[in-house]
């Protein structure tokens, strides 16, 4: 653990790319190190807004994520982006063990920041209701109401922050689908909002 | 989280996972399209036999289902199913719609298997088919039994043996029959024929044309092409 960590104070994370650290993994296991640094955080954040599990569950997850990232490194389509292939990875690493505990998430866990709550809101600025209306609290309530497969995409969208080439690419759809996918969720959401307004009155 | 790390590379060490070689991919990947390959020249193998039998039988006006050939439809659609599920597999494959990759499949299938009607290979395939799968013999025999019609004129089987004035016929009954006919060229020898003509007794038939079923198109000749003629139906 030694060379990891002098290796570390060699390589710049941010500006080093992706590509390049693979490389670098490949001529050396030490050198995996990178890309676990790189991502270990992103990945911990995104399993836990698609799948609400806990921590060690996660932390488990990941375990297996970063085993598979590593043994598959020679098969990176470098004509994808690095974190596409691997958010995929996490994601399929998601859906089997959703297979596993055949449980789907009924909460949503994570934080939502002004900015992803902006973004929501410009989007779904057709809907008067919700622009003025939606606050954190509130969307976490109506992504943990969602389907699964809508959550994800919004997920990948508002707050993973992806353009439809990357979300096409990590749940393996074509982008057409993305899109209807993306407008689907919305509709839920919408839908979902709704009947708690009425509830309320 | 701080752990992860560490726990990761004392699971690669413990494991002693390496990194799978580029070469496994590339074969994965090869294998796929090799098969995609493969199923497209299957299916479009099973569209020139298609086209080949409905241009060489009974007109469809007829509306005769015997004659729509099954077996063949059947090895198409499995085909270009087995194509469009290799394409989906496809590093690419999620990138396009799933229908437009049925659609390739299909026209693939078709465009490859115009080719190989025009080349004339849907005979020599079909009969090689007959010869070495029994199921589809038995079937053939079948269907070509229920065409024949001696008492009407229409007689179905091989040629066995060709003489100057006359040849043998084995029919999908199992019968002989000595058939009269001047000069039936050596080409059909071997070759499912349906004669047309009149019987003389229960082992004679006298022919008035011979066709060679599920033959190849004719050549052009003196920039005139002629089509392979179709057997009459005698009612």
């Amino acid at each position: 653990m030694r060379t990891i960590l002098e290796a570390m104070h060699k390589i710049n994370l941010t500006t080093e790319k992706d590509i390049d650290l693979v490389k670098l993994a490949l001529t050396d296991q030490e050198n995996f190190v990178y890309l676990i640094e790189k991502y270990e955080k992103p990945l911990f954040r995104y399993v836990r807004r698609i799948s609400s599990f806990p921590s060690e569950d996660i932390e488990d997850l990941l375990q297996e994520v970063f085993i598979k990232v590593y043994k598959n490194l020679n098969g990176f389509d470098k004509s994808l982006k690095f974190s596409s292939w691997i958010y995929r990875i996490a994601h399929n690493e998601v859906i089997s063990q959703y297979r596993k505990v055949k449980v789907r998430p009924q909460t949503f866990e994570g934080e939502l920041n002004d900015e992803i709550l902006d973004n929501i809101k410009s989007d779904f600025s057709l809907e008067d209701i919700l622009e003025k209306k939606l606050t954190k609290d509130l969307v976490k309530e109506l992504l943990a109401q969602m389907d699964s497969k809508y959550r994800e995409v919004l997920v990948l969208r508002y707050l993973e922050e992806m353009d439809y080439s990357e979300i096409s690419d990590i749940l393996k759809k074509p982008k057409g689908t993305v899109a209807t996918l993306l407008n689907r969720a919305k509709k839920q959401m919408l839908e979902i909002y709704k009947k708690y307004e009425q509830s309320k009155e | 989280m701080s752990n992860l790390k560490n726990k990761i590379f004392d699971q690669i060490k413990n494991k002693k996972v390496e990194p799978t070689a580029r070469w496994q991919f590339l074969i994965k990947d090869y294998v796929i399209w090799a098969f995609f390959g493969l199923s497209v020249i299957v299916g479009s193998i099973a569209f020139a036999v298609i086209i080949l039998m409905v241009r060489t039988n009974y007109d469809f006006g007829e509306t005769n289902l015997a004659i729509i050939p099954y077996f063949w439809l059947a090895v198409l659609v499995v085909f270009v199913f087995v194509a469009y599920l290799n394409l989906s597999q496809t590093k690419v494959g999620y990138k396009v719609n799933p229908y437009l990759w049925v659609v390739i499949s299909i026209v693939a299938s078709i465009v490859l298997g115009l080719i190989v009607y025009t080349m004339g290979w849907s005979s020599h395939i079909e009969r090689g088919v007959y010869r070495n799968i029994p199921i589809y013999q038995k079937a053939i025999d079948h269907k070509m039994k229920g065409w024949m019609n001696p008492e009407a004129g229409i007689l179905i089987g091989h040629v066995e043996k060709i003489e100057i004035e006359s040849f043998q016929l084995f029919s999908p009954d199992r019968h002989i029959w000595q058939v009269h006919y001047n000069d039936l060229s050596s080409d059909f020898e071997g070759k499912r024929v349906q004669v047309i003509g009149e019987l003389k007794n229960k082992d004679e038939f006298e022919a008035k044309d011979v066709f060679m079923m599920f033959g190849p198109p004719k050549k052009c000749d003196n920039q005139r092409c002629e089509r392979n003629p179709k057997p009459l139906r005698i009612n």
